[in-house]
């Protein structure tokens, strides 16, 4: 091999290297999560064939440390050219104003009054909207009916009201036959998620006794009011001193709970609508009910609404392409496909696949579901508050107490951020 | 195949430089005159070494400190973001956490991993196989053994209450991971079981330089194992029990796997160790000037341990 022909082989392979590192025009690189993964796929080659001359080049990313792959991917300077994310990161990717205002393209798809209004919200910073939100949902009441018979209970009639909670908890609450210990209501206080788990199952409390974290206008903290601080206490409460939650509470997320649940463990938690595909699944003679949050008296149920979008980050090559593809993916019956439990628009959830009678109360919950604040330091806002759930958990604290240092720190934390 | 081509690309182009050197005019400067003599000395054979230290520990340092000082749209803000981490109640929680946590790992380590050591260098049957078991904490990846251990340790279905219980020790679960004055505790255990075959196969390896005339010197004047051990090995074993102590306190502070995999510092925040709130200031919050600044102060502090390390251990071999 002469030098000459060695360096001209040399030439060709560095320009192939180059060639196959960055994207050709007309090559979407689209990345969705795992469970998304075949469905993205059957999309992608759907997408393909309707439009010829662009390629989609997928990628499928693991939950866990999504939320900062995104964020580095975004900041990158070379994003992907469209992102699977849950809806309530899309502020903090935005606070540096990172990603393409998507209203406008979603509406020549779809009429945006189609969408649930919630839906849009949660994607939307400062009125306008980053994100296609394909999912959402919002967590129910799941009940062991067996266990409500064995308690003497009325399996049909769960508990409507706080009051009523704390009863049915109680009665729940004993060592059974075979001296297994139950619980009436297993509530989430840590796990390997449990940051986002303990926010979704506590936040509701507060909200549905008038309380909030930050005020409307996001500019400071109002967790030490005594509404906010009622649904703490009423939340922890079933941990610290009635013990009608079980021992390992601090442990517990939402996939211990549901452990804990099909083992008999506890009788009521708050849950999913994928977790009814998992009892079908690993427990399928699991004899149980979906209810509507309890409130209290008088008041409203609420819920933290729960979903998933696709954003378009600005520095992304294949703009045009990208556009496509989500225009693609806002027809109805594609919303209804990819969704792993409720679509954003009227037109899909009516479709037949949504008509379980099990999903009723689900449903229901999804009509009181607020979205979380559109504020880019959440993520640390929600940590202070979780933290101080826990001081009260462990005992350190009480709910009194513990939110006003929660109070406190989110104040620092808004303060630090203007 | 391309690393070879890479180095025929270097040489021819290096030869190249080399042909064109004389063609090349005086060179003018202290510095530039400096490298022209020592062309072929050994300032040009490291180059390639400096230049990777600059890259990857030079620069990342420097970058740190500029990040300290300055805020989120690179504006300098001078000791603010020192002062804000230095205020912060989580700060002064997650030092007495690490102080504790490294301390007592270490404590129990020394003294774990040269017993073992220490019996593992006696002659029995099977001493093959056992010191082969013995590695396993320290071999298998540390993510899995914190995994393995969280589950052990889950209150209420983990292994550890189950056994306690039906033995009649407990009546009620031990929250091992979530009660405030355990988990700590806990989680050094969790530590020592890591990174104590490390120390026995240390200790193992300075035994073996032991001479044995020693021994035999002192079994002449009667003495017991427990003599030996005492007035031999441990004083012949101090230099290397003193190199890994300093290696167990580098590791110690660093350790961030076994901690963040089981509690990630909870329950709120009686785990949490400034290694751990480093990272989640950074990579969590995006908070980089706060978490530089503290990763700053962090540095600094385990310098001023090492170097004292290093001095005392210099003077008591001078003495």
């Amino acid at each position: 091999m002469t030098k000459s022909t060695f360096k001209v082989r040399l030439a060709t392979a560095a320009a192939a290297l180059m060639l196959s590192a960055s994207a050709h025009a007309g090559e979407v690189n689209w990345w969705v999560s795992e469970p998304g993964r075949a469905k993205a796929q059957q999309l992608a080659a759907e997408f393909e064939k309707e439009n010829p001359g662009i390629t989609i080049k997928l990628q499928a990313n693991p939950y866990g440390g999504l939320e900062g792959k995104v964020m580095i991917a975004v900041k990158s300077g070379i994003p992907p050219d469209i992102i699977e994310v849950q809806n309530s990161w899309i502020p903090s990717y935005q606070a540096t104003g990172a990603l393409e205002d998507v209203g406008a393209t979603i509406g020549q798809s779809v009429p945006l009054s189609d969408f649930v209004p919630a839906t849009l919200a949660a994607c939307s910073v400062d009125g306008k909207i980053y994100g296609l939100p394909f999912q959402a949902e919002a967590l129910a009441m799941l009940y062991r009916k067996d266990l409500f018979r064995e308690a003497k209970l009325d399996p049909e009639k769960p508990p409507q009201t706080w009051d009523e909670m704390i009863e049915v908890s109680k009665k729940l609450t004993y060592t059974g036959p075979n001296g297994q210990r139950r619980y009436g209501y297993g509530i989430a206080g840590g796990g390997a998620e449990g940051q986002g788990n303990t926010l979704y199952r506590s936040l509701p409390y507060i909200w549905m006794n008038g309380g909030d974290i930050l005020s409307a206008d996001m500019k400071k903290s109002v967790l030490s009011s005594p509404e906010a601080v009622a649904g703490v206490k009423f939340y922890t409460d079933m941990y610290t001193s009635l013990k009608v939650a079980p021992p390992s509470t601090l442990e517990n997320g939402g996939l211990e709970l549901r452990r804990l649940f099909m083992a008999g463990t506890i009788a009521m938690y708050q849950g999913t609508p994928t977790e009814l595909e998992r009892f079908a699944q690993d427990a399928p003679n699991l004899d149980y009910g979906v209810a509507i949050m309890p409130h209290p008296k008088g008041k409203q149920t609420s819920a933290l609404l729960g979903g998933w979008g696709f954003i378009v980050p600005k520095a992304g090559k294949n703009k045009a392409e990208a556009m496509k593809l989500l225009q693609f993916l806002a027809k109805p019956e594609r919303l209804a496909l990819y969704t792993r439990t409720f679509p954003t628009t009227t037109t899909a959830m009516n479709l037949p696949r949504f008509a379980d009678p099990k999903l009723d109360a689900f449903k229901e919950m999804l009509k009181h579901a607020r979205p979380q604040p559109p504020i880019g330091t959440w993520l640390e806002i929600s940590s202070a508050y979780y933290k101080n759930i826990q001081e009260v958990l462990i005992g350190g604290a009480s709910p009194q107490a513990a939110m006003a240092a929660a109070d406190k720190a989110i104040e620092a934390i808004l303060k630090k951020a203007n | 195949m391309s690393d070879a081509a890479t180095a025929m690309v270097q040489t021819e182009a290096s030869s190249k430089a080399r042909r064109a050197q004389p063609e090349a005019a005086a060179p003018r400067g202290r510095l530039a005159r400096y490298l022209a003599a020592h062309k072929d000395g050994p300032t040009f054979f490291i180059l390639p070494a400096i230049a990777l230290l600059a890259t990857f520990i030079i620069y990342p340092i420097i970058s740190t400190l500029i990040m300290s000082v300055t805020n989120g749209n690179g504006v300098f803000v001078g000791a603010q973001n020192y002062i804000d981490i230095i205020e912060s109640d989580r700060t002064a929680r997650a030092t007495m956490n690490t102080v504790y946590f490294v301390g007592a790992s270490i404590i129990l380590q020394l003294i774990l991993g040269t017993a073992a050591g220490i019996v593992l260098n006696e002659q029995f049957r099977g001493q093959a196989i056992v010191r082969a078991l013995t590695l396993i904490p320290w071999v298998i990846p540390g993510i899995v053994g914190a995994m393995t251990w969280a589950w052990m340790f889950h209150t209420d279905y983990g292994v550890i209450n189950y056994v306690l219980s039906s033995w009649g020790l407990i009546d009620e679960p031990v929250r091992w991971l979530t009660n405030p004055t355990i988990v700590l505790p806990a989680l050094t255990a969790v530590n020592v079981w890591k990174m104590f075959p490390f120390v026995a196969i240390m200790v193992l390896a300075g035994l073996q330089s032991i001479p044995v005339s020693l021994y035999e010197a002192a079994k002449v004047d009667g003495a017991t194992f427990r003599d030996e051990v005492i007035y031999i090995t441990l004083p012949q074993l101090r230099p290397i029990l003193a190199s890994i102590t300093l290696l167990l306190i580098i590791a110690g502070v660093n350790s961030i796997t076994i901690i963040y995999a089981m509690t990630k510092g909870g329950p709120a925040d009686r785990s949490l160790i400034t290694s751990i709130q480093i990272f989640v200031e950074a990579f969590q919050y995006f908070n980089f000037n706060q978490a530089s600044a503290l990763s700053v102060l962090f540095f600094l502090v385990s310098t001023l341990f090492i170097v004292a390390h290093i001095w005392l251990d210099g003077r008591r071999k001078e003495r």
